[in-house]
């Protein structure tokens, strides 16, 4: 069994940064587009998805891959918003109340969702794709059809006009930026919102601290190996749900935040592509479905979303359509994320052949052993 | 006689059977909100006709233990390529139709056989691996249809000059080549599309025949047990790669079959996620994640379309509003959850 | 036994902090009128022209004439309003300062400037 050249495994490693790193390296002077302009796109978008992205973490450490049923959480955060909004709530105590509100219904979703994933382990990365895709339908039957119904809604403004279900497009006056704009700093010509950043640097000493408690690291045990980690006595199942259950939680709050920001909230789109880009942006940073941290976040953030802002421009410099830049953007978000997955899944399958001639190897040199000098090795 | 009837169930599946039930429940109920049951009859015999061969698609990659085929685009857009192409060439009629075919197998066989050496290397992962490559792709034909070079006028954005439309009607060229093919009238509101019935029982005959044929039975050597047919000297890559090129090139064909039926060519993100819908159907059909037969095609086929048919025209009426989408989406994407969750049966 | 005592507190201190951030978060319009207003028999006649701030932040542009009506969004139970009678331009008198309270349930509450001004109980009402 060789060992891989430490230079070729780094680059393998971090293939899809790399990659992004060039990208944006060509693209971003093609586009025009000022480093102000730039710099205050991508210092917004980091503020905006961070909190969400920093979700994604938990569930990798649980060995539980990318946790596509991160929609579940959005949506609940969708649907808090939703009734803050009806209530008219404003300013910081409306998020702090969408924030609270929202914590028991992410808590059921995701508990819903991690029973279902150990029921399907081992293909958890797709089952939670399908979950999101069945979650959008509930989440309909919710908005377009209960509320207004079954859930009293007295802002008209929001309803559609045949009196129940919930508008396309929802302004979100009242929380419009209330948390952005709590501390706001300029520097160099870039907006910086520090209460945003704020909240978000203690997620990262959340994640951090838990990484070193009991069920933090009770978690990481399931994550490395399931069999080993029931010996030692862990409740396995349970672990793999908390663990959704988490990141759940702070996917709620992580939309709450992320639309406060927008100002507007896209009912029945915004969720949709939230998990595709999330997951996107954690694997450009360096993650990979089993190994991701807080550097990965927001290296990935930056990349990701400086890809993202620059190919339309881009796209139209080299070609001369700027629709060709909106496809370049949806192609490199979903080839990122398949280029990733496949890597990650070929490693994997070299490293379980690897394995396997190595447990070869060990067995025919234990029957040999055992024709030598009468006692067998036993191998596992 | 408790047993025995436990037997049945556990044959048809506690799940399929709740869902027939359901389906009947819904023809029985149709009459007396308003819904015509011979029109509903038609249109879930139309709908089958369409979708069949898509999901008829999905069996070698099973049985060759591949998993369920979540990158059916790929499939599908070689038959999209298919059919703009005869198209561009102002085929029609059944020259048309048949040059669509000729084409989209060309193109299926080559991505096919691509698509396949990379399911090997990511071996145990193919599914999710599957899924985005799919995606990938479609986006990546979204620009190709924007920048390649396809002129005639049927085809292309009246005022922009240059790319493909969304929706590119097959009206003139091959529409309902096959449905209209020996068409069976039964009264005035059931027609029963025979050619597109006997143009899937033959693909469906040939995947069967295949099935008994040495490559065939190789093929679902490896996928009960790969360790086995590796031990056997059957080259298990090559075999993959063989059922993945048999999966494209029948998605292309299906593909071709749905549009001479609805008359339409969806480019863009029409082919999305089309794999889904083929995906329940088959699982409703009874099959597994790595075990399959032609009934369960039909039935799946039979039964989904049936649910999606009857559904949201019934409740429509009773409730007086469109559910379809919605309900369309909890009852495909629910089946996919629950399938997924279903344990694994062991290998030998 | 213990823990559910605990657990059951927490959720009551969750609940009370939830109906806290209710109140204080709610939005309320405030319609200011300088309109005439007869309650309880008395009618308080519009004569002047007044600028009006509430909670620090003018109503309107200019002066709120008589007749008119100007609009505020306020958030949360407790306002201060205070109101300057200004003619031609140039300030009349000392301001009139008055704190008031906003029931949580309404959305639009009305406040009468002559009312006020003369120094009535019953400036702040509710139009069903």
């Amino acid at each position: 069994m060789k060992a891989m050249n430490p230079v070729l495994k780094a680059l393998i490693d971090y293939a899809v940064p790399i990659m992004f790193i060039l990208l944006v390296a060509v693209a971003a002077p093609l586009s025009g587009l000022s480093v102000e302009f730039l710099a205050n796109e991508v210092m917004m978008r980091l503020a905006r998805n961070s909190f969400l992205i920093l979700s994604l973490l938990i569930p990798v450490m649980a060995g539980m891959g990318m946790n596509f049923g991160m929609v579940l959480g959005a949506m609940a955060g969708e649907i808090v918003l939703i009734l803050i909004t009806d209530w008219r709530i404003v300013g910081i105590p409306g998020i702090l109340l969408a924030m609270l509100i929202s914590t028991p219904i992410a808590i059921v979703f995701g508990y819903f969702a991690g029973v279902v994933l150990n029921k399907a382990k081992g293909r958890e990365m797709v089952t939670g794709l399908m979950l999101g895709f069945f979650m959008n339908g509930v989440y309909q039957l919710i908005v377009l059809y209960g509320m207004g119904k079954v859930i009293p809604i007295t802002n008209k403004e929001i309803l559609l006009t045949r009196g129940y279900g919930i508008r396309n497009a929802i302004n979100l006056e009242g929380i419009r930026q209330s948390l952005d704009n709590l501390i706001k700093l300029n520097l160099f010509g870039v907006q910086v919102p520090v209460a945003t950043l704020l909240v978000i640097a203690a997620l990262c000493l959340f994640i951090i601290w838990f990484r070193r408690t009991k069920l933090g690291q009770d978690m990481r045990t399931v994550g490395q190996d399931m069999d080993i980690a029931r010996t030692v006595g862990i409740d396995v199942d349970r672990t793999r749900v908390v663990s959704i259950v988490i990141s759940t939680v702070l996917a709620s709050y992580g939309m709450i935040i992320f639309l406060q920001n927008m100002g507007t909230l896209n009912t029945y789109n915004s969720h949709e592509q939230i998990g595709f880009f999330c997951i996107a942006a954690l694997l450009v940073g360096g993650a990979s479905v089993a190994k991701a941290s807080i550097p990965n976040v927001f290296l990935g953030v930056i990349l990701f979303h400086t890809v993202f802002v620059v190919s339309p421009r881009a796209g139209a410099q080299l070609i001369g359509e700027a629709q060709l830049g909106e496809y370049f953007r949806v192609f490199i978000t979903y080839g990122v994320i398949a280029f990733s997955l496949a890597l990650y899944a070929w490693r994997r399958k070299v490293e379980r052949e690897n394995e396997r001639k190595k447990q070869m190897m060990l067995h025919r040199a234990a029957l040999q052993g055992k024709g030598g000098a009468g006692f067998a090795q036993a191998d596992r | 006689m408790k047993e025995k009837l436990q037997a049945v169930i556990s044959g048809i599946g506690l799940p399929r059977l709740l869902i027939g039930l359901f389906l009947v429940s819904l023809f029985v109920i149709a009459p007396f909100v308003g819904v015509r049951v011979d029109t509903s009859i038609n249109d879930v015999i139309a709908r089958f006709a369409m979708n069949a061969v898509l999901v008829l698609s999905l069996v070698p990659m099973i049985k060759s233990g591949c998993g369920l085929n979540f990158g059916l685009q790929l499939g599908v857009i070689a038959g999209l390529i298919g059919a703009v192409t005869s198209l561009e060439l102002k085929l029609i009629g059944l020259a048309g139709f048949l040059a669509a075919m000729g084409i989209a197998i060309f193109f299926a066989v080559i991505f096919g056989w691509l698509y396949g050496i990379l399911l090997n290397k990511v071996k145990g992962d193919e599914m999710v691996v599957a899924t985005y490559v799919g995606f990938s792709v479609v986006s990546l034909m979204c620009i190709m249809w924007l920048v390649l070079p396809y002129k005639s006028p049927d085809m292309i954005w009246a005022y922009g000059g240059s790319g493909l439309r969304t929706t590119i009607s097959v009206e003139d060229y091959w529409f309902h080549i096959l449905n209209d093919f020996l068409k069976i009238e039964l009264g005035s509101h059931i027609e029963i599309p025979t050619g597109a019935l006997l143009f899937f029982a033959l693909l469906a005959f040939i995947i069967w025949a295949f099935f008994r044929t040495k490559l065939g039975t190789a093929m679902e050597a490896v996928g009960s047990n790969p360790e086995y047919a590796r031990s056997c000297g059957i080259n298990v890559d090559r075999v993959r790669i063989v059922s993945v090129i048999m999966s494209t090139v029948y998605a292309a064909i299906g593909i071709i079959v749905y549009q001479q039926s609805f008359g339409f060519i969806q480019l863009y993100n029409g082919p999305l996620l089309m794999s889904f819908p083929a995906i329940a159907a088959i699982l409703l059909g009874g099959a597994s994640v790595n075990k399959v037969k032609i009934w369960n095609v039909v039935v799946g086929a039979v039964l989904f379309q049936g649910i999606l048919t009857m559904t949201p025209s019934v409740i429509n009426n009773i409730i007086q509003s469109d559910m379809s989408e919605t309900i369309r989406i909890i009852v495909s994407n629910g089946m996919i959850v629950y399938a997924l969750t279903r344990k694994m049966k062991v290998r030998a | 036994m213990r823990k559910l005592i605990v657990r059951s507190g927490l959720v009551v201190i969750l609940i009370l902090l939830g109906v806290f951030l209710y109140v204080i978060g709610k939005e309320h319009v405030l319609l200011i009128d300088n309109r005439d207003f007869t309650h309880e028999g008395v009618t308080y006649q519009a004569a002047a022209s007044y600028e009006v701030w509430v909670d620090g932040n003018q109503v309107g542009r200019t002066a709120l004439a008589a007749g008119r009506r100007g609009a505020a969004y306020v958030a949360g139970p407790r306002h201060k309003i205070v109101v300057q009678e200004v003619a031609a331009g140039q300030p009349v008198g000392e301001p009139i300062e008055r704190r008031f309270s906003v029931p949580t349930g309404a959305y639009q509450i009305t406040i009468n400037i002559p009312a006020l001004v003369a120094g009535a109980e019953s400036f702040v009402y509710i139009v069903e």
